[in-house]
């Protein structure tokens, strides 16, 4: 599988923070590596799958649903830093990531 | 607060139960449907109601409460909500693969509007003995 370049891995980063900044009316700042999506932000599915959609149309990325469930089910994504290795690996890995052992 | 009464037919086991409720305002013009959980299909029907941002809340709901009640992963593409016509309920859709997966003989879907969000629930039935 292609690696992904350092900067698109900054790129896809900067969305996930610049996402949940807007969607919960937070400072850029605020926001760390750790911050819990539920408990720190109030964060919720609908959040967490219209920002999935920005990385699949972003990345051209055709991952189903179903199979980032299954990825959750064994790896869940709880905080902000999780969510960008989430992300990482969907555009790294496609619908194989159910696959891949993060 | 709302309350609501719910008959269901005696007989058949229940398999499962999921609840889900949102905001209307957060499916509303400007917010693209996403493609993740509505097909190309559902989401031209949903845009063509009086409301679409309602109905695109309620199909989320279902889709939501249907995963609840499923206790597993399922494709949102294989269950559609179908608005009812002159003010009849709607009623929640799942093809026959997914209903087998999911290991239901029957699904029994109810929405309803309250205040600024959609709620719905879904109720999985096994077979009747």
């Amino acid at each position: 599988m292609p690696d992904i370049r350092p900067e698109v891995a900054q790129e896809i980063r900067d969305m996930v923070f610049d996402f949940f900044a807007a969607e919960c009316d937070k400072d850029r700042g605020e926001l760390s590596e750790s911050t819990n999506i539920i408990q720190d932000l109030e964060g919720d599915s609908l959040m967490f799958l219209s920002l999935l959609e920005r990385v699949r149309k972003r990345y051209g990325i055709g991952v189903e649903l179903k199979t980032l469930a299954r990825h959750l089910m064994k790896k869940p994504a709880s905080t902000l830093g999780q969510v960008v290795e989430l992300s990482v690996a969907i555009v790294r890995h496609g619908d194989d990531i159910v696959n891949v052992d993060l | 607060m709302t309350s609501s009464t719910w008959i269901s037919e005696p007989g058949a086991p229940i398999r499962g139960a999921g609840i889900d409720a949102e905001r209307v305002a957060r499916f509303g013009a400007g917010v693209p449907p996403l493609t993740l959980v509505f097909s190309a299909r559902e989401a031209g029907r949903l845009a063509s109601l009086p409301d679409p941002a309602e109905g695109f809340c309620t199909s989320f709901c279902c889709k939501e409460a249907l995963f609840k009640a499923a206790g597993m992963p399922i494709d949102p593409h294989a269950c559609e909500w179908v608005p009812g016509g002159d003010g009849a309920a709607g009623s929640l859709v799942v093809s026959p693969a997914l209903a087998a997966e999911i290991g239901a003989a029957r699904v029994e879907a109810r929405t309803w509007r309250d205040g600024d969000a959609c709620v719905a629930v879904v109720i999985l039935y096994g077979e009747a003995p």
